[in-house]
């Protein structure tokens, strides 16, 4: 990762997950973002954001700083959205949408200065178009794109946090990518 | 420096930053390339900032609520110490009431009794009277039925006592 959180030494990020309340301030955000543009379902995003921070919380003895904290969290996070995929209960919800992020509601946090009413909605209508490409990706190109290309992670922090070999996740940001600038091109 | 307009594979190469140097300098120095990763660039910039507003301001909601379940622990030890010491002050008060009742108590029953001895006297008065002529004449009337048996008795007495 670029910025942010993440460039902590090995006891900046220790002392990180001891105190939950800083934890929480500093990467639920980022964190719930990532989830919910993972799963599309922002109250499951929310209830698996406060399982991952718990979870590195309680298990901090056990994180030897190998990894940035950021790449940490987003591991446990993952696991918990895979585990969560498997359930029947997620698969029925998934059928009904029930819970689906507003779009809308998204496009609305867009900045408004811009130069015009007309930019504005401009804007809009790419942040609702992007997030619609965004979900027709499979879980593992959706998940190392939003890494990539929102949480700025770089090809080795994506490897360590989902586990796959680093080739793989280049495989799957192409493809994604590709599949993303395709469709935005054809929807302009 | 090769001159050529990067191909859709090159762009996204240059995307995910692992275009080659020449293809790099190329995509600074042209552009019509220099559009293309751009404009990527900025639909994600904006992605990029409209969810996290939003996940911001989630957040922010969540805090709230977190801190609404977070703070019954934290209040929990306030409410223990509140608890108590509303426990003690109510069972100062009912102590003290209940001393105070008992004072009310005791002070009805003496004004009561004041009431009784002053307002009844006649009537103790006269009670005692109708005792002492029932007493009188039980005692003149008829002699008592161990009358006959007072010699025996005394008898008795006397035996016992030389038996002793």
């Amino acid at each position: 990762m670029k910025a942010g959180p993440d460039a902590g030494v090995r006891g900046r990020t220790i002392s990180e997950l001891d105190d939950i309340d800083e934890l929480v301030k500093t990467y639920r955000p980022r964190l719930l973002r990532f989830v919910t543009f993972s799963l599309g379902d922002p109250d499951m995003a929310e209830t698996i954001v406060q399982d991952t921070l718990l979870k590195a919380h309680n298990a901090r003895a056990n994180f030897r700083g190998e990894s940035s904290v950021n790449t940490f969290l987003t591991s446990i996070a993952l696991n918990l959205i895979r585990d969560q995929q498997r359930t029947q209960k997620f698969r029925f919800w998934k059928q009904f949408r029930a819970t689906a992020l507003d779009v809308t509601d998204v496009a609305s946090f867009v900045a408004t200065d811009k130069s015009s009413a007309e930019a504005q909605l401009i804007a809009k209508e790419k942040v609702q178009r992007l997030y619609t490409v965004i979900e027709t990706l499979s879980i593992n190109q959706r998940t190392v794109f939003v890494m990539k290309f929102t949480d700025e992670m770089d090809v080795q922090q994506i490897s360590e946090a989902t586990g796959m070999p680093v080739n793989t996740v280049k495989t799957h940001l192409h493809r994604a990518l590709k599949a993303v600038r395709r469709q935005l091109g054809a929807s302009q | 420096m090769n001159t050529e307009h990067l191909s859709e594979a090159e762009v996204e190469e240059a995307l995910l930053g692992f275009a080659s140097d020449d293809r790099t300098q190329h995509a600074k120095t042209c552009a019509a390339c220099r559009g293309k990763i751009d404009d990527f660039k900025e639909t994600m910039a904006l992605f990029n900032e409209a969810s996290m507003g939003w996940s911001q301001a989630k957040s922010n909601s969540l805090s709230r609520d977190l801190a609404g379940h977070r703070t019954p622990f934290r209040v929990s030890m306030t409410f223990v110490w509140s608890s108590a010491s509303a426990a003690v002050l109510i069972i100062a008060g009912i102590v003290g009431l209940g001393m105070h009742q008992h004072e009310q108590t005791l002070t009805a029953a003496t004004a009561s009794g004041r009431q009784v001895s002053s307002g009844d006297a006649n009537e103790i008065a006269s009670d005692n009277a109708m005792l002492q002529e029932i007493d009188a004449a039980i005692n003149t009337s008829e002699p008592s039925p161990a009358e006959v048996y007072r010699t025996t008795s005394a008898n008795t007495s006397h035996t016992g006592s030389v038996r002793n």
